[in-house]
């Protein structure tokens, strides 16, 4: 049947892509390994605005540490980290968009919870950064502890953990508080640096970001506490068993580079002349780690090459190069952190 | 065979296959939707029913009408936002029509410069987008308002500040039911004379102030019963605390941002349709009863806007429909409408997208159809008779 020349089929499929974000529509995503190179394009989202993580820069192009993941990944799948595209997510479509199928990866940093991860259609992979939130204030308020805050005000956003983060925090130690919660960080950030909050809360890697943002950075600090333990995990469309093991090893390969000492500049002297059995495994040397994951046997090795190991990624976006923030919690395990990678054994 | 096609020449037979059709169409494509819907969400693994509106909440909202905590249930928070929407919507249409009206009333005035201002307000309100507007209500009223420190004091019982303006809080005692029923009471009072002053003045020709005294009745009345049961109301004085001020009622910066832009555009809209429905009124009444001497007061009051009515109406209820609906941008600057709720926190938390939107949906559908039919009745009361 046809309407003004349309089938109907796609006049209705369409309207109702766009109604419920095309959970209605979206066909059974059986091999999305197939359906990437095929497209030759790996699509990623990401939430760009955030200085360090995704941001437009100079030229226009976004980069950052979470577009440098998705680089990783279509370097390791496709040979070429140049051959992705990056789809705005907001919270809470970025939901949405990846029971929908429409996105292969989210890199963006979104934390790995229960309530996100169980009968949402959606997995998560590995943790790539270990954040919790904190406290922004200003200084003359006199404040020291977010225990001192009984009957302040926040600015927050809403679709993130950080309401019922506050709102736990709270509980614990039998306080009140009033809060405001804006649909946009941009929004929230302003309003509190107008005034309207005594409060902003966010995750701690961002505080340090949006203070830079403020009018006067030198007139907020960041509070001590840390409320929650936050880790940031890349998600995959549920039910892709292969696709999910692709993306976890190519993150893992990453970080099992920094720990061997394998960066982006080293790494074909190392593949040449290392007679390390481990770095031969991962450099696809010797073994058939490739093989068996439906890629080349140098995947890892061109996942490395294009972004480096994650010690660089970190240093370029939000280390020294980029935000100056500490490593914390996000050093290797050798060195004192929590990051570690399951062995490529 | 013969017959069919007899059958198929006839006009009304062919219609009513054809309307057949299309339902048999419809519910197949939506059978089709529904069955795609069911069996990829199965394969998803995403979790569907309703039973979630039970679970805890565990997020707070700024501006609560009744009780609410963080250990509410989700279906207690969409209750309060919905509340939340409604009345921002409903005093929004009564400003934006108040405000709408002296618009229409300046453009058809005499006066140039009255004139010139309303195309002036129209022109520029209603070219720029609202969700812009409201940006730029909301960050200039955080400008302008001063810091929680510095806050307006007003007697030291009223304060304004950037929270926003802050009041006593009436604290209603145990008798305090009664002057509500007082209240209850005069309306009606107030509601039988102005029937009766209506009847009586159809009859006799006779006016009677039945506003005045009406209102009256309504003031008087539970003033009288408070004051004879020593006025069991107290009032809960704010206090400045450690970082805001507690007790009291705040009108938060958000509604008032929202009530504002909300009002300002849409009341340049409803000074266009008003100002349509006074012009189709011909000018030959207005002389009319000029010429019986009536006041300028009474021309508009009692033959011009009667009949402008008539085409006002059907606009303006698609206006008031759009201002409604338009409250959902309320979600960009932190006023806790029922979109707020819904898209947000509830959304992300439960991960029940279809849903919530199907909650969405309904819930602006009701407040859309509730309005369209007060609109109906209204205007069927102010119909003007005909044979």
């Amino acid at each position: 049947m046809n309407i003004f020349g349309f089938k109907i089929k796609h006049v209705l499929t369409a309207s109702l892509a766009v109604l419920s974000f095309g959970i209605v529509t979206s066909n059974a995503q059986a091999d999305r390994l197939a359906d990437v190179k095929k497209a030759g394009i790996l699509h990623c989202g990401v939430v760009p605005g955030v200085p360090g993580y995704a941001f437009p820069n100079k030229e226009g192009k976004m980069v950052g540490f979470d577009v440098d993941l998705c680089r990783a990944i279509a370097a390791a799948v496709l040979g070429d980290a140049n051959k992705i595209r990056t789809t705005k997510m907001k919270l809470p479509v970025a939901f949405n968009a990846m029971k929908a199928g429409t996105v292969d990866v989210v890199t963006h940093r979104f934390t790995w919870t229960f309530g996100r991860d169980v009968g949402q259609g959606l997995d998560f992979t590995r943790v790539m950064v270990f954040d919790g939130q904190g406290f922004m204030v200003r200084k003359k308020l006199g404040v020291k502890s977010g225990k001192e805050l009984n009957g302040a005000t926040f600015c927050l956003t809403t679709g993130a953990t950080t309401e019922s983060n506050v709102s736990d925090f709270f509980r614990t130690h039998g306080m009140k508080f009033k809060q405001v919660t804006f649909g946009s960080m941009g929004e929230a950030q302003k309003a509190y640096d107008q005034g309207r909050c005594d409060v902003f809360v966010t995750d701690k890697f961002g505080l340090g970001a949006r203070r830079l943002a403020m009018t006067n950075p030198g007139d907020h600090i960041i509070l001590p506490e840390t409320i929650s333990n936050e880790p940031i995990s890349p998600m995959v469309p549920h039910g892709d068993q292969v696709w999910r093991d692709i993306v976890v090893w190519t993150l893992n390969s990453l970080i099992t580079a920094e720990e061997y000492g394998i960066t982006s500049k080293n790494i074909d002297k190392m593949r040449s002349s290392s007679t390390n059995p481990f770095i031969q495994r991962v450099l696809g040397k010797t073994g058939k780690f490739g093989g068996k994951i439906g890629l080349g046997k140098d995947w890892a090795y061109r996942a490395i090459k294009a972004v480096g190991n994650y010690g660089e990624i970190w240093e370029n976006h939000l280390g020294k190069h980029g935000l100056g923030m500490p490593r914390g919690k996000n050093e290797l395990y050798t060195n004192g952190g929590l990051l570690i990678s399951p062995p490529f054994r | 065979m013969e017959n069919l096609l007899s059958l198929w020449r006839k006009g009304s037979v062919r219609s009513l296959i054809y309307q057949w059709g299309l339902v048999v169409a419809i519910l197949l494509a939506l059978f089709w939707v529904f069955d795609t819907a069911s069996t990829n969400l199965d394969r998803l693994g995403i979790n569907t029913g309703f039973g979630f509106l039970d679970d805890e909440a565990g997020f707070q909202i700024s501006q609560t009408l009744f009780p609410y905590s963080a250990q509410s249930t989700y279906i207690d928070a969409i209750l309060v936002t919905f509340t939340n929407t409604i009345v921002l919507s409903v005093i929004a249409i009564f400003l934006a029509t108040f405000l709408g009206f002296f618009i229409a009333i300046s453009r058809l005035s005499d006066n140039l410069l009255l004139r010139k201002i309303g195309s002036f307000y129209v022109e520029m309100f209603r070219n720029i987008p609202l969700l812009l507007q409201l940006f730029f209500w909301y960050f200039a009223a955080l400008k302008l308002l001063p810091a929680k420190r510095e806050s307006i004091n007003l007697f030291d019982v009223a304060f304004l500040n950037i929270e926003g303006f802050v009041v006593p809080a009436p604290v209603f005692e145990d008798d305090a039911n009664s002057i509500l029923w007082a209240v209850v009471i005069s309306l009606a009072l107030a509601v039988g004379i102005w029937r009766w002053a209506k009847n009586r003045q159809i009859r006799t020709g006779e006016p009677f102030p039945s506003f005045f005294v009406g209102l009256g009745l309504v003031v008087l009345i539970p003033l009288i019963v408070a004051w004879l049961q020593d006025f069991p109301i107290s009032w809960e004085i704010p206090k400045f605390g450690r970082f805001n001020f507690e007790g009291g009622i705040a009108l938060q910066p958000e509604f008032t941002a929202m009530l504002f832009g909300l009002t300002l555009y849409n009341a340049a809209f409803i000074g266009e349709i008003i100002r349509a429905g006074i012009l189709s009124v011909h000018k030959g009444q207005r002389e009319a009863a000029n010429s019986i001497g009536f006041t300028q007061m009474q021309i508009y009051s009692q033959i011009v806007v009667p009949q402008a009515m008539r085409l006002i109406i059907p606009p303006l209820t698609n206006q008031y429909l759009n201002l409604t609906k338009s409250t959902a941008l309320a979600a960009a600057l932190g006023y806790p409408d029922f979109f707020w709720a819904l898209s947000g926190a509830i959304s992300s938390q439960t991960g029940q997208v279809l849903e919530l939107q199907a909650i969405t949906l309904f819930g602006y559908l009701g407040i859309s159809l509730f309005i369209a039919a007060i609109m109906a009745i209204y205007s069927r009361a102010t119909r003007i008779p005909e044979k």
